[in-house]
């Protein structure tokens, strides 16, 4: 029986249905310490698969506020303030390279795939959210790509897999301009499949697993594999061009703007000079 | 090799070993194909001692309990030799119970020292309700975990902390057998237990420095306790831990690390056979043919024992994708198929096949492959008496075993202890049959048995084994009285069938059962199928809870209704 | 036809009735950011609340960069 109580995240299985919890406070931010737990939990998938324990995945938030905040501006801030400019490439390129290989495996894994979003789901939060292959979002939640405002492009995957869910003009309004993006409007435009009231996604993203468990399994997974292209190379490309924009200085201005700041928006990272 | 016969305590032979192989390499720690660290036995030594130092100043001493959950990992075996060093009794839990599982464990043996891993305290700590915990709680992992206890680095002092004697008879270990819920059955080892063993085990398959184990079965687990931990060190042997057990990395583990020999549970080894089956169909058509040929000259060359050494030379490809220097997969924890066997055995590869109990050790017997006998489960190891009580006709009855690896006794249980070990004997719960070659066959549980209203003896595992591969998840022998109402003299035996995602239609079930049927004696064939919707249910160990089942039957068939007759074509 | 003043007693009352403030707490004039001393957050909130109210999209560049509730009005009476 697979089990982890995680600082950030946790995950159980139940009715072959493996539950992934997302519970850092306050925001979900995805630094150092959550990509440990993720390479973990790709791990016990993977096994949960091979012991044909599992016939899909379901992950939420236990943060009220939202499915996530993006990553965690303030621990890059502060591990890259250390280093010169080569061993920022280094360990930039490291970084998400990382993270690229648990995004890609829950992208393309064996079983189908759903989350339930309420409040804010931006930057890597919604990236996390487009490798699944089903979004049950209730009316409170926002989309968004704020990265640009940084400097920056979404570098866990986001652009390429934007691509295949929504329209280019939705998507490149996103990007260009930061702005969020309503549940209902999310829906209209199809990246979220089934729209809830308020509280409840978990329970109508559940119902959705239980069914997707109730279907075979080899045939899943070769629709999944099928329908859903996996964007390899563009994937690699996103990693160098995020590596070249995040070494420059405005971009190191814009994380310690962020950082020090204290007033509203916090959760949309300040425009750049 | 350190001789067990000359020690009367873990600690003493652990201690022996440690300043005899040195320089060795004890342990190595893989992480996705790189290697982590890598620690010789006075590497080993050293830790262990740092953390002895800390359990000395904490008064921890002789007869002291002390628990371990974590996963396999060198700190596994670095905190137990601290707990034998310091001549404490080593409890070790399996890190996949539930928390609330744990919880009961620890209340029922009581340790005064935890070591325990960071995500699993978590969970403990929050399931942890009105349960006594251990005082001492040691964390292994993020320090922000180890609120309320001791983090590891903290757990270390310095100085040579006193090695505690103990006497052969004293507990070493007491290990957790899967019993029925809500009366553990903590089965109490001693030193005399595990060095007999170990003399036992090493006399048929002596490791050496140079020898690889590659540990994937959990060391709180009997196998690799033996075979994984206490085996090598005593004999200058190295451990390979992984840090994630994924197909993929252990199929590059073997190959980065050259393993030599490594211990599975059977579901493992059917995984590496559907692998190497497709491996094999996939080769070219020439290249298969002369594969097929070599496969018989090695049989010929080998005279039908399987032997590692012509294995590599003469079908390379297949041992290649093992790293080339596979010598043995050790084999157990449940009921392996003789044919899965005989194919691993014709490629070359012995797997040793055994039988054991936790209540005697790890193993009471073992398939010496001198010719292979897969339908058996092997002869007695030296040291081990088998007899076979109240057999029946066909020679089947309760196995039972005499022999200095059977343990003390239950803890805190005599009465189960004195119902199990009578006379000296230890009452194994198996059926089984002795042949007249002296090797063991077993045929199930004693307490699955199914008598017949005639009087008859049939065992389900027997009869289940005969609808192996019929296209369902689930399959189980029940006798039809179990369900009828009581008076009734219902002879007949049911097919149970677990139907489970595969999409296989009722029909085609039915068809697959009935050829299959017809293959059995009169006397064991099953009457009728009964399908079931949900998920039997199964221990921790997937051994299908019986009882239960029944039960849940009992509650939603209808005999009239719901049985599907075999017997009409 | 909807009138500019219209949309702005009807923003009020949303506000109003979202934050629980007691009628006339906030008026046309006033930075509603200052006044409702609102966080990201509840500004988040408030955005979804005026999308679904009005059936329209409001970029949120939109919201933050008006001062107050009559320019707030004024973009939002621009998509009706």
């Amino acid at each position: 029986m697979i089990a982890f109580q995680g600082e950030t995240t946790s995950w159980n299985v139940r009715d072959r249905i493996l539950e992934i919890t997302l519970h850092r406070e306050p925001g979900n931010e995805i630094g150092s310490r959550t990509l440990e737990e993720w390479e973990r939990l790709v791990d016990a998938l993977a096994e949960a698969i091979d012991g044909e324990e599992i016939g899909a995945v379901l992950c939420w938030s236990a943060i009220p506020a939202g499915f996530g905040a993006g990553a965690d501006l303030r621990e890059l801030y502060e591990k890259m303030q250390a280093l010169g400019l080569a061993e920022r490439r280094t360990r930039i390129r490291e970084f998400l390279t990382r993270i690229h290989r648990v995004m890609t495996e829950l992208d393309e894994c064996a079983v189908p795939t759903v989350a339930a979003i309420q409040g804010i789901c931006f930057g890597g939060a919604f990236e996390l959210a487009l490798t699944m292959d089903l979004l049950v979002a209730d009316r409170s939640a926002r989309f968004g790509l704020p990265e640009l405002r940084l400097g920056l492009i979404p570098g866990f995957g986001g652009i390429p897999r934007l691509k295949r869910d929504l329209g280019n003009p939705q998507a490149r309004d996103l990007l260009l301009t930061g702005r969020t993006m309503g549940a209902e409007r999310a829906y209209d435009a199809g990246l979220i499949t089934q729209l809830t009231a308020d509280g409840r996604a978990l329970d109508i993203a559940r119902a959705a697993a239980r069914q997707l468990t109730k279907l075979d399994r080899k045939a899943a997974a070769s629709a999944k594999a099928f329908v859903k292209p996996s964007p390899r190379e563009e994937l690699e490309r996103e990693i160098d061009i995020f590596t070249e924009l995040f070494l420059r200085p405005v971009v190191e201005e814009s994380l310690r703007t962020f950082t020090q700041r204290t007033d509203a928006l916090t959760y949309l990272p300040p425009e750049t000079p | 090799m350190v001789d067990p016969a000359r020690h009367s305590s873990l600690g003493g032979a652990l201690e022996e070993s440690f300043l005899k192989w040195s320089h060795e390499i004890c342990l190595v720690e893989s992480d996705r194909g790189r290697e982590v660290a890598r620690l010789t036995f006075e590497d080993v030594r050293a830790r262990a001692h740092a953390f002895a130092a800390f359990l000395e100043a904490a008064s921890f001493g002789g007869g002291d309990r002390a628990a371990i959950i974590l996963t396999n990992q060198s700190k596994w075996h670095i905190a137990a030799c601290a707990i034998l060093h310091r001549g404490g009794v080593l409890i070790p839990l399996d890190a996949k119970l539930s928390a609330v599982e744990q919880l009961e464990l620890l209340d029922h043996c009581r340790p005064s020292v935890l070591v325990i891993e960071d995500h699993l305290w978590r969970a403990l700590s929050k399931a942890r309700g009105a349960y006594r915990l251990p005082e001492r709680i040691v964390v292994i992992g993020s320090r922000d975990a180890a609120q309320g206890a001791v983090h590891w680095d903290d757990a270390q002092r310095d100085g040579a902390p006193e090695l505690v004697m103990r006497a052969r008879s004293d507990a070493a270990c007491i290990v957790y057998s899967s019993g029925t819920a809500g009366r553990p059955k903590g089965c109490v080892l001693t030193h005399e237990n595990y060095l007999e063993q170990l003399a036992a085990l090493l006399e048929l398959h002596p490791f050496s420095p140079g020898v690889r184990y590659l540990s994937i079965l959990p060391t709180n687990h009997a196998i690799d306790f033996m075979v994984g931990f206490l085996g090598p060190y005593l004999c200058g042997a190295t451990v390979v831990h992984l840090r994630a057990i994924r197909p993929e990395l252990v199929r590059e583990a073997f190959v980065t690390h050259r393993i030599t020999h490594v211990a599975l549970v059977p579901s493992i080894l059917k995984n590496l056979e559907i692998a190497l089956r497709a491996r094999i169909a996939g080769l070219p058509r020439s290249k298969r043919i002369a594969f097929a040929l070599a496969r018989r000259a090695l049989k010929i060359a080998s005279r039908g024992r399987p032997n590692a050494r012509l294995g590599r030379k003469m079908l390379s490809p297949i041992h290649e994708a093992f790293g080339g220097a596979l010598e043995a997969i050790f084999i157990g924890g449940a009921p392996a198929d003789a044919s899965m066997l005989r194919f691993f055995h014709d490629l070359g590869i012995p797997v040793a096949n055994g039988y054991g109990l936790t209540e005697a050790g790890t193993a009471v017997t073992l398939d010496r492959n001198d010719p292979p006998n897969p339908e058996t489960v092997g002869t007695p190891l030296p040291g081990v008496e088998i007899r076979i009580r109240n057999s029946g006709p066909d020679g089947v009855g309760e196995v039972e075993v005499r022999s200095k690896t059977v343990m003390s006794g239950y803890l805190d249980d005599p009465e189960l202890t004195r119902e199990t070990i009578v006379d000296g004997w230890l009452r194994t719960g198996d059926l089984g049959a002795l042949d007249h070659s002296g090797h063991l066959r077993i045929i199930g549980r004693t307490k699955n048995m199914i008598v017949t209203a005639g009087g008859k003896n049939v065992y389900p595992e027997d009869v289940e084994r005969a609808f192996a591969g019929i296209p369902v998840q689930d399959a189980c022998v029940i006798a039809a009285h179990v369900l009828s109402p009581p008076g009734t003299r219902d002879e007949r035996l049911l097919l149970v069938i677990g139907l489970g995602p595969g999409g296989a239609s009722v029909d085609e079930v039915r068809r697959a059962a009935r050829l299959r049927n017809h293959s059995l004696p009169e006397a064991r064939r099953v009457r009728g199928m009964i399908v079931v919707r949900e998920h039997f249910p199964r221990t921790a160990s997937l051994k299908v809870k019986r009882d239960e089942l029944v039960e849940h039957l009992r509650q939603t068939v209808d005999l009239q209704r719901d049985v599907v007759d075999l017997r009409e074509p | 036809m909807k009138t500019l003043e219209s949309t702005i007693e009807e923003i009020l009352d949303l506000a109003a009735a979202h934050f629980q403030l007691q009628k006339g707490a906030l008026t046309a004039d006033d930075d509603f950011f200052e006044k409702l001393g609102i966080d990201s957050l509840k500004a988040l909130d408030l955005l979804t609340q005026l999308e679904r109210h009005f059936r329209i999209e409001l970029p949120d560049y939109e919201m933050q960069g008006a001062s107050n509730v009559r320019s707030l009005a004024e973009r939002i009476h621009a998509r009706l």
